[in-house]
């Protein structure tokens, strides 16, 4: 396991949990964590989140400490309840999602937590592949559920292009 | 009676709808992009989390 920055949580209105932390470099990175307004009706409406991350500035350079800290973001929330499940959308509003993918694949192979298995789907959308993953325990009460609806989900909007 | 639940609510909700709200999903995640730019979470005060660190 690769060390990782120290992350705070921070007070937000507009997100369900919200994450700050600073690189040595003085990168400032954010990790948003939402509820999905699609799942209001389900019983799992307050375990699944949609997650995101973003820096504040343009990075350069390499700095394997960011990556182990978002994934120990992640691997606290579903340690913190096996019922929580993540999925993640890469960010494409720089037409860099494909390296973000890629990296994100990385620090997940690296540095994930015991019994959390990943499924990968892209579609297309605003005419740029989006890279989506579900991030999930396989103690996961809805574990069947959950993996079939995210399937089923990202399918039909393929199929909807 | 969970499974019933679940049944219900996929049959009530279409996907069609939940697709509606993925693209929602999407377009916030543009905007959180350029906010986190412009510095909008910067000084938002650190709270107790259950999380660690």
């Amino acid at each position: 396991m690769e060390d990782s920055y120290i992350y705070r949580q921070v007070y937000s209105e507009e997100f369900h949990y919200l994450f700050r932390f600073k690189t040595e470099n003085q990168l400032e990175y954010v990790a948003t964590v939402d509820l999905i307004p699609s799942l209001k009706d389900s019983i799992f409406y307050y375990n699944v989140f949609n997650f995101g991350f973003y820096c504040r500035q343009i990075h350069t350079g390499s700095d394997k400490k960011i990556g182990a800290t978002i994934i120990k973001i992640i691997n606290n929330l579903i340690n913190y309840d096996s019922d929580n499940a993540i999925i993640y959308t890469c960010d494409s509003s720089d037409y860099k999602e494909e390296n973000r993918n890629r990296l994100f694949n990385i620090w997940f192979n690296k540095e994930r937590a015991m019994g959390v298995y990943k499924f990968d789907e892209d579609i297309i959308m605003d005419s740029c592949i989006m890279h989506t993953s579900l991030l999930i325990h396989f103690n996961n009460s809805f574990y069947s559920q959950i993996v079939n609806m995210y399937k089923e989900d990202l399918a039909f909007m393929r199929s909807s292009k | 009676m969970f499974n019933i639940k679940i049944v219900n609510v996929m049959k009530t909700q279409t996907a069609q709808d939940r697709m509606k709200e993925y693209i929602k999903m999407h377009e916030k995640k543009k905007q959180t992009a350029i906010d986190v730019k412009n510095g909008k979470y910067s000084d938002l005060p650190t709270k107790y989390s259950k999380f660690g660190r």
